[in-house]
């Protein structure tokens, strides 16, 4: 039984001679294809108590080279909960000799409020190294005081591309006797557990050594899937004066519950407007529906993070009264609404982000949220809303918040629930075109989209945000044909069921149609033509495809008289594991239609069939490459 | 509300304005307090609105706007603080929401204070409101002074904003705040047009009259409404007869962004103001920087310029040992640049103020464009070269017409060797010497002469060209293959080392095969990092099987040009406002040959083309010849002027249709 007093520990860390950070040193293997080498990364969680916390840490590293200066930026967030009580720095010159020191007054101090809209109290230390004698190296030394606790940051030795790790280690200590929740992912070996003699404290400590830079390679999904991570979380905790347990889910979502309990009372003239509003509906969906429109109509979000602020909600009167909130308040205001007209309504935590779906893991209770929806449990029918969003269709949560778990916080406590998943054959784009050619190859094309799911998701954002001129003209960007002219653009969004975008859009297209002498040229593919992936060699990691879709396109084209077809591509048609593909046209008269259909697959597939994926992408875009040759007879 | 002409009007490139005034303050305290006086009743009073305003739609100016100004108003006076006297402004916005895009827009108001040294701005008394129509009642809500937050954005900037409660479509929304300033010559521009549509802006001025003081309108070209200048009498027993100024424009449409164009901050409709002097009778006479004489001047006292210059004497060994052997003035010169521009890296800050000294600058590396370009300016002045400092302003910081320091932002040097003027900069690693940053090619500028300063144009030079030279040869088993060989220079070398400094040559490879729609099998630069070299190569070897060379039957269809095709029409909008600025003249050539095996035929050869720009603006040549079994391609796109104004718009757009429309036409061979 190894047992390590780990005061020694701390000495070794603060003895400045301990750690020349000489180059030389740096093992061969650690400077391949590296920029910047962390020399050491030491993270000391020490927990007092429930609400009480110290967090010291040690980064030092070695920049080889400009671009590996990036890594050597320190940037840390503090806060009145998260205070940084100290933080200091020192420049080394490849020998190891100490160039400059850095006081907390040498590092920039800027707001951490991100954009125009949101308010809050975080702040940011910084530092953006510029020294330009490579190799130097910088080491970073901070302390911040947790005065309240719900979250711990991550352990993640490994954060850049192309940069090699010395060493980096991680120690937690605790009290005996206080639960702490920990899990590791992507580590080859166990934390160390030892205690210590003189208190009895526990302490962990996670070690990862000598791993060589890596580069991130396209398509590997989060980096959680292939990258070492170490999570703790509180079990007991007090956070803003209020404690609380996550023993299990069942107890967290009762302390956000208790937290925001009366806070969904409405005004009597805000409850009367609701009862107007939802007269003679026939169902609650109905009324539900109605309450959401009235919702987005009036409100508009703003995010504001101030203390237990930022898991308590602002009451609902004051939302109604202020016009605006942030996710927690209008989520709030949304349900009190509903309550007024009598339909259910739960208050949900949930991290959203599209990347971030398994954040939120069943067997690891913690604080993995960072946004709030609003759950209608009809009947068989679960019903989620996104109440941030002025424009979202009713029900429709897209790619920020879909196909995860959710924590809905009720009276009894919290309950772990999956929200929507869209799958295949929701994520549709169809698209009915008409093009007719005249003979100096103009088109004149009208376009009848059709999209639901995630792939509405994307097409949704392009049509709110804008007035309509700047739609038009990111409309001109998005589409691949050198030049054309938008005569009408109009779309509407279906209400009943499940929603869905259709749009019309008219177009001139002057120079569709490529024309020479006595030939016409005719792209084929109007405006839906694959990329090819980015090319992967040698890879390492699997690779994520996120979303399933389905594409269908059928273009028909009105030829102009006197040509008739001179050449016209093969039908093609590709069946792979990453999806399918078909394309041919049909030649009547006329009349040419090009039918295109594309189903893909989604799911996480193994590093060697990359190269089949990456020749599925290309034999596609060459298909959809295929022009139709039309010539006029001598 | 993020409008950009109104956090320019609070966001004063804060150090800049204190090298200006500090030094101004404590002489001219007292002095210049003034009562607030104006006859006329303020065109807009705070909570009185107008019912149509709540009914209204949309504006007549913009069918599809999402808001317009009902008006804005701006008042500027004197006032005396605390034994000193400052610079107050009354500011006051209406706006009708249209539609809930706008909403975010408008309902959050943020306002930029300087407060960093002695002298500081603060924003205060501010009023917020919004009116909704609700059952045919007006519903007025006021914002609680507790909603304004006011915080620390960095080290010279505080962030002031609000939210206005209860903003959604269809709402009225206004809102009032004072900004006092201690910066007190230093009158901000206003705009009477902004990025939405304005129905009425106004601006009045109370200024004593011991300061002399210029107005400039400029911009689009609005009528004013009200245009107006008199005096008045002296207020109280210290004050001063005052000239009081007031101005109005009506109806303006909102200004969008365009691409190739300077900034719209350009072609804003607004009224600038400058101020010559300040004389009070019996105790004072001071000359501001209104005249270049007086700019002239103002750098001479200056440490961070003249001052500055005159510590470089360290570098003289080094220059030295620089230029010896050398006999050419010109090699000289760029011989230093390229020296100074090596050793040196720009933190990409460029206000007119230096913060380290010149020794500081040189031992750390490090520095600000005026820090360098005074450093390689000294250093060429050790050369014997006849150099001076060239004051100028950023492309995207407007054009620094006038002599007023306010509005430049940054310092060249410039030089005349053999009767030619250079100009140069060492901030950019990548650059030819000669060819300054294109965001710095901004016509109006200020060579630095002490008393003998004076505006001097700064042109882009010419000879900014991309050619491409392919031989390719087609293949039986269906492909083309071969050499492409792309010559960059002038500004286009810039751009590219630029590109390449950042992007690993495999990555680049991969850009030209998703660009080629083929492979990409050898990547080699030439002069990549020969900077005085005039040009430098990109050299490829290309295979290609489909996109622009499709096999059907006995046909071959080839597009030639390849990836060498104008990749879009820039214009796409089918009219322009503001002229169009394009930052150099540049050329596009490719000359192709593709080599064909026996037993083909040409079948259809494009037709030649070429296009002119009126007044020589610019040309399209296209030429599709077939020699043997050889076919011969040549393109060449030039744009020889830089500004084209929007009666020539239509014209541009054209030329780019052509070029995409004939680049895309195929030839065809026949299998006989």
């Amino acid at each position: 039984m190894k047992s390590i007093h780990f005061f020694l520990i701390w000495l070794l860390v603060y003895s400045p001679s301990a750690f020349a950070y000489k180059v030389a040193d740096i093992p061969g293997p650690l400077k391949e294809n590296a920029h910047a080498v962390v020399r050491r990364d030491y993270t000391l969680l020490h927990i007092n108590s429930p609400s009480s916390a110290t967090l010291k840490a040690v980064f030092a590293i070695t920049v080889l080279d400009k671009k590996g200066e990036e890594a050597a930026r320190f940037s840390r967030y503090y806060s009145p909960q998260q205070t940084m009580a100290a933080l200091t720095g020192k420049v080394y010159d490849a020998m190891g000799v100490l160039l400059t020191t850095l006081k907390m007054k040498d590092f920039g101090d800027v707001s951490a409020v991100d954009a125009i809209y949101s308010f809050g109290e975080s702040r940011v230390k910084f530092f953006n190294p510029a020294y330009t004698n490579f190799p130097y190296t910088i080491e970073f030394s901070f302390e911040q005081t947790y005065n309240g606790i719900i979250a711990f940051p991550n352990w993640t030795p490994v954060n850049f591309d192309e940069i090699s790790v010395e060493k980096s280690e991680f120690v937690v200590i605790h009290p005996k006797g206080m639960s702490l929740r920990m899990r590791q992912l992507n580590l080859a070996s166990e934390a160390e557990v030892t205690q210590s003699y003189q208190d009895g404290t526990i302490q962990h400590r996670w070690l990862a050594e000598n791993v060589p830079a890596f580069k991130s390679e396209p398509l590997s999904g989060d980096k959680r899937r292939y990258l070492p991570l170490v999570e703790v979380s509180p079990v007991a905790f007090e956070y803003g004066k209020v404690p609380g347990s996550m023993e299990n889910w069942n107890e967290f979502g009762k302390w956000i519950y208790q937290l925001n309990v009366g806070r969904d009372q409405l005004p009597p003239e805000a409850v009367a407007e609701v009862l107007k509003l939802v007269e003679g509906a026939a169902s609650d969906e109905e009324k539900a529906r109605r309450i959401y429109a009235y919702m987005q109509s009036r409100s508009r979000y703003v995010s504001i993070q101030f203390g237990i602020g930022g898991f308590q909600s602002f009451p609902a009167e004051e939302t109604h009264r202020l016009g605006y909130g942030d996710c927690k308040a209008l989520t709030m205001y949304t349900k009190s609404l509903m309550q007024a007209a009598g339909v259910d309504a739960i208050y949900a935590v949930v991290y959203a982000g599209p990347r971030a779906k398994f954040y939120t893991d069943p067997a690891f209770p913690s604080q993995a949220f960072n946004h709030v929806i609003l759950c209608l449990p009809f009947d068989g029918d679960t019903t989620w809303l996104e109440c941030t969003s002025r424009d979202m269709p009713f029900g429709f949560l897209g790619d920020f918040t879909d196909d995860r778990y959710a924590l809905l916080a009720t009276e009894n406590g919290g309950k772990l629930v999956k929200t929507t998943r869209y799958d295949q054959p929701d994520n549709l784009r169809a698209l009915r075109a008409e093009v007719t050619i005249s003979p100096v190859g103009a088109g004149d094309a009208l376009l009848n989209y059709h999209w639901s799911g995630l792939q509405m998701d994307n097409r949704l954002s392009s049509v709110w945000f804008r007035s309509q001129t700047e739609h038009r003209n990111q409309l001109i960007k998005s589409f691949p044909i050198p030049k054309f002219e938008l005569k009408e653009v109009d779309h509407s969004i279906r209400q009943v069921g499940a929603p869905a975008l259709d749009e019309r859009i008219h177009l001139l297209l002057p120079s569709y149609a490529a024309v020479t002498g006595k030939r016409l040229f005719i792209p084929l593919n109007l405006e839906n033509r694959m990329t090819t992936p980015p090319v992967s060699k040698d890879r390492k990691n699997g690779f994520e495809l996120a979303m399933a879709w389905v594409d269908r396109d059928t273009v028909v084209y009105h030829l102009p008289e006197g040509y008739q077809v001179e050449a016209q591509p093969a039908p093609v048609r590709i069946e792979t594991p990453f999806g399918h593909y078909s394309s041919h046209v049909l030649v009547e008269g006329n009349t040419v239609t090009y039918l295109r259909e594309v189903t893909a697959s989604d799911g996480y597939f193994p590093a060697d069939q990359y190269e089949a994926f990456f020749q599925f992408r290309k034999q596609m875009a060459d298909a959809d490459a295929a022009k139709l040759v039309l010539v006029k007879p001598e | 509300m993020y409008d950009t002409t109104l956090m320019h009007e609070l966001n004063p490139m804060c150090m800049k304005l204190e090298f200006n005034r500090a030094r101004y303050l404590f002489t001219l305290a007292l002095v210049l307090t003034v009562m607030k006086t104006w006859a006329q009743k303020e065109p807009m009073k705070f909570g009185e609105i107008d019912a149509e305003h709540l009914k209204m739609t949309s504006t007549p100016l913009d069918s599809s706007a999402d808001a317009v100004y009902l008006g804005c108003y701006g008042f500027t006076h004197y006032e005396s603080r605390a034994e000193q006297t400052i610079l107050v402004t009354d500011y006051h916005f209406r706006v009708k929401i249209l539609k809930s895009t706008a909403v975010d827009e408008f309902a959050t108001v943020a306002l930029q204070e300087y407060v960093g040294g002695n002298t500081t701005e603060e924003v205060g008394n501010i009023k917020a409101a919004s009116y909704n129509l609700e059952n045919g009642e007006v519903v007025t809500q006021k914002m609680n002074k507790d909603a304004v937050m006011e915080e620390r954005l960095n080290k010279r900037t505080n962030l002031v904003r609000f939210n206005i409660p209860g903003v959604k479509e269809g709402s009225v929304i206004e809102f009032t705040y004072t900004l006092r300033s201690d910066f007190i010559f230093s009158l901000r521009t206003w705009y009477f047009q902004k990025k939405h549509p304005v129905m009425a802006s106004e601006y009045r001025i109370v200024i004593p009259n011991v300061i002399k003081w210029q107005y400039y309108p400029k911009g689009a070209n609005y009528p004013f409404a009200v245009r107006e200048l008199k005096t008045d009498g002296p207020v109280g027993s210290l004050g001063w007869p005052t000239s009081n100024g007031r101005w109005v424009k009506e109806n303006l449409e909102g200004m969008k962004d365009e691409p190739f164009l300077t900034t719209t901050t350009n072609y804003l409709s607004r009224i600038e103001f400058d101020i010559f002097s300040i004389n009070v009778p019996g105790r004072m006479t001071q000359n501001m920087s209104a005249s270049w004489e007086n700019v002239g001047k103002r750098l001479m006292e200056e440490e961070d310029f003249e001052g500055y210059l005159k510590k470089c004497d360290f570098l003289k060994p080094k220059v030295d040992s620089l230029v010896a052997g050398l006999t050419n003035d010109l090699d000289k010169a760029k011989a230093i640049n390229l020296y100074v521009q090596n050793r040196l890296t720009w933190n990409e800050e460029h206000y007119l103020l230096t913060k380290n000294e010149p020794r500081t600058v040189w031992m750390v590396k490090k520095g600000s464009a005026q820090e360098i370009n005074l450093l390689m300016c000294a250093a060429m002045r050790f050369a014997s070269l006849n150099v001076y400092p060239v004051i100028t302003s950023t492309r995207s910081n407007g054009y620094f017409e006038r002599p007023d320091l306010n509005q430049a932002d940054y310092v060249l040097v410039g030089a005349v060797i053999n009767e030619t003027t250079h100009f140069f900069d060492a901030t950019r690693p990548y650059a030819t010497p000669g060819y300054i940053p294109s965001d710095c090619v901004n016509y109006f500028a200020a060579k630095y002469l002490g008393l003998q300063t004076m505006p001097v144009i700064v042109k882009p030079q010419p000879g900014s060209k991309q050619s491409a030279f392919a031989i390719l040869n087609l293949r039986d088993d269906s492909h083309l293959e071969g050499n492409i060989t792309t010559t960059y220079s002038g500004y286009l070398a810039n751009q590219f080392r630029s590109k390449m400094k950042d992007t690993e040559s495999n990555d680049r490879k991969t850009e030209i095969e998703e660009e080629l729609n083929g492979e990409v099998s050898e990547y080699a630069t030439e002069f990549l990092d020969s900077l005085l070299s005039p040009a430098v190569k990109e050299k490829i070897k290309v295979d290609v099987s489909s996109g622009d060379l499709n096999i059907v039957g006995d046909l071959i269809y080839i597009t030639p040009l390849l990836h060498m095709k104008e990749a879009e029409n820039p214009f796409l909008r089918e009219t322009r406002v503001c002229p169009v600025e394009f930052p150099y003249p540049f050329e596009h050539t490719a000359t192709i040959t593709i080599n064909y095996p026996e037993g083909f035929t040409p079948n259809e050869i494009p037709k030649p083309a070429i296009i002119k720009l009126p007044e020589n603006g610019g040309q399209f040549m296209y030429q599709v010849q077939n020699f043997g079994n050889t076919i011969q391609v040549m393109s060449s796109v030039s744009i020889k002027k830089t500004d084209f104004n929007p009666e020539e718009y239509t014209y541009l757009r054209q030329l780019y249709d052509l070029i995409l429309q004939k680049q895309a036409e195929p030839v065809v061979l026949k299998k006989s």
